[in-house]
């Protein structure tokens, strides 16, 4: 994601989180969060929840996985779905917990664009076009910037309510079966 | 005949008969949903709504009406002869929901007729196949004979479809060295931004490549840019129903300088951790051909048998698929 729209991504998100799920801290920047946040809960009996912002590095799109664990964020653990529970840990992407509004229009989980989204298909095409006339294969010209701000927002937006609809339902649900209580 | 709507593929949405005046009109959503058919009794017009029951396969198992309770039932075997059927409304969507034409008694794929009695096309496959790939020869074939886990709503072999994206490939391969000369002519940073976005547009055809896996193994899900640990892996593709999966790292070619070589080397060396983790095995996979020192230099660099080195879109289409057939 382009710098400006990445430091307004982050910006927005965090700001929603604090207001929003209060009870989710920010945990401290790391390398390993490439250039994403990561909010924790912590429930009794030291069931963690966490949320993570992932932010594309190839695109203008981003990603929320929600993750339970017992003790840090399962950051070696791939986000396969809701159900798949390995050694007490969860991590997935959020739209898995509302499959069936996308998995009939797309078959794989959507991302969050600011603006509209790239297809494969057509980049490449546009790939060989461009190479072929001996030009560089990608352009810079996306959105320009100052069109693409303003999208941020209602994205961000989006991913907190899909996150309260769904999401949270989801980490009480997984407490309970873990044996703590929200 | 509408062309543009969410199915993907060009749909009848009415038909109607000038001298009876009667008519049936089609409702899809993602799929067909419904047909209402008006016709015309003793001066009377009455219409008759009917709901499509599909099953996994796609194939319309029966009919209800708009009380829910099922007027019509169909039974197929495995390449879509009707062996069975119950009920008497009008209706022609059947097998892998597509329009039978009862006076030719074929289907209709559009590219091409299907007659499931041979379970062969009518007509020729317009692609002439790869020596490589026996299947992709037949020209009659239906889905390469796998019609319980395949359909192909467009008539055409899906090896048609990975040609041309290898056939792209092939224009852009040799489009670069061009660019990159011109490239180092230019200096600066110039170099590193066309590498970079070689690096896209290699992600970009694997992506391509994986999506045709995925119309062909409707159990297959891809997961781009999975972070996992410390990197963010191009692609994981898994099984859901058992959970298998790949780690695909994506490159362009192989990287001619040692820095690079090495951070590429530490890459593949994360993804085969996830993979150890996680269960499953590693791709790297680059969209331009290695030649045999380079494949063996790799390896050497690599020195991790449990990493398959793979190169072009067809050896990536036929590598995953055939890791999770």
């Amino acid at each position: 994601m382009r710098t400006q729209l990445a430091k307004s991504l982050r910006d927005s998100f965090s700001k929603h989180v604090q207001t929003e799920f209060p009870g989710f801290a920010a945990v401290e920047p790391t390398d390993a969060l490439m250039g994403g946040l990561l909010f924790r809960q912590w429930f009794p009996a030291e069931l963690s929840c966490f949320i993570y912002l992932q932010v594309s590095a190839k695109d203008d799109s981003f990603m929320v996985e929600l993750s339970c664990s017992k003790g840090e964020f399962p950051i070696n653990l791939v986000a396969f779905g809701p159900n798949d529970i390995r050694g007490g840990c969860v991590r997935f992407r959020l739209p898995e917990l509302y499959r069936e509004e996308w998995t009939q229009k797309v078959r794989r989980v959507p991302w969050w664009w600011i603006g509209p989204p790239t297809v494969a298909r057509e980049v490449t095409a546009k790939a060989v076009e461009r190479a072929v006339a001996g030009k560089r294969p990608l352009t810079d010209e996306g959105m320009p910037i100052e069109e693409a701000l303003p999208l941020v927002e209602p994205q961000v937006l989006d991913a907190i309510d899909r996150i309260k609809r769904f999401g949270m339902p989801f980490f009480e649900q997984f407490a309970q079966s873990q044996g703590s209580k929200v | 005949m509408d062309t543009q709507n969410p199915t993907g593929y060009a749909q009848v949405l009415v038909e109607s008969n000038s001298q009876s005046g009667a008519s049936t009109q089609y409702l899809y959503g993602l799929a067909l949903v419904a047909e209402s058919r008006t016709t015309t009794v003793n001066g009377t017009q009455q219409t008759q709504t009917s709901y499509y029951v599909f099953d996994g396969h796609g194939s319309v198992r029966a009919l209800t009406n708009t009380s829910g309770a099922v007027t019509d039932t169909y039974d197929y075997d495995a390449f879509g002869i009707l062996i069975h059927q119950t009920g008497t409304t009008p209706n022609n969507y059947l097998f892998a929901g597509e329009q039978f034409d009862p006076d030719l008694g074929l289907y209709y794929n559009r590219a091409r007729y299907l007659n499931t009695s041979s379970g062969r096309f009518w007509t020729m496959d317009t692609f002439e196949g790869r020596s490589q790939d026996p299947l992709s020869l037949h020209k009659y074939l239906y889905v390469g004979a796998d019609p319980i886990n395949h359909i192909d709503p467009r008539g055409k072999d899906l090896a048609e479809s990975i040609a041309a994206v290898a056939i792209s490939v092939t224009l852009f391969v040799q489009s670069v060295p061009q660019l990159l000369s011109e490239a180092f002519e230019e200096g600066g940073t110039a170099v590193g931004v066309l590498f970079n976005e070689l690096g896209q547009v290699a992600e970009n055809y694997a992506g391509q490549t994986l999506a045709l896996v995925e119309d062909a193994l409707p159990e297959i899900e891809t997961l781009p840019q999975q972070p996992v640990g410390q990197r963010v892996i191009d692609f994981v593709v898994r099984n859901t129903e058992t959970a298998k999966q790949l780690f695909i790292e994506v490159k362009y070619g192989l990287p001619s300088g040692p820095e690079a070589l090495g951070r590429l080397v530490a890459q593949v060396q994360a993804a085969s951790q996830a993979a150890q983790q996680n269960g499953g095995q590693v791709i790297l996979w680059t969209l331009k051909n290695l030649t045999p020192q380079e494949l063996q230099t790799l390896e050497s660099e690599i020195g991790n048998s449990e990493v398959q080195v793979v190169s072009g879109v067809e050896n990536l289409y036929k590598v995953v698929t055939n890791y999770f057939q």
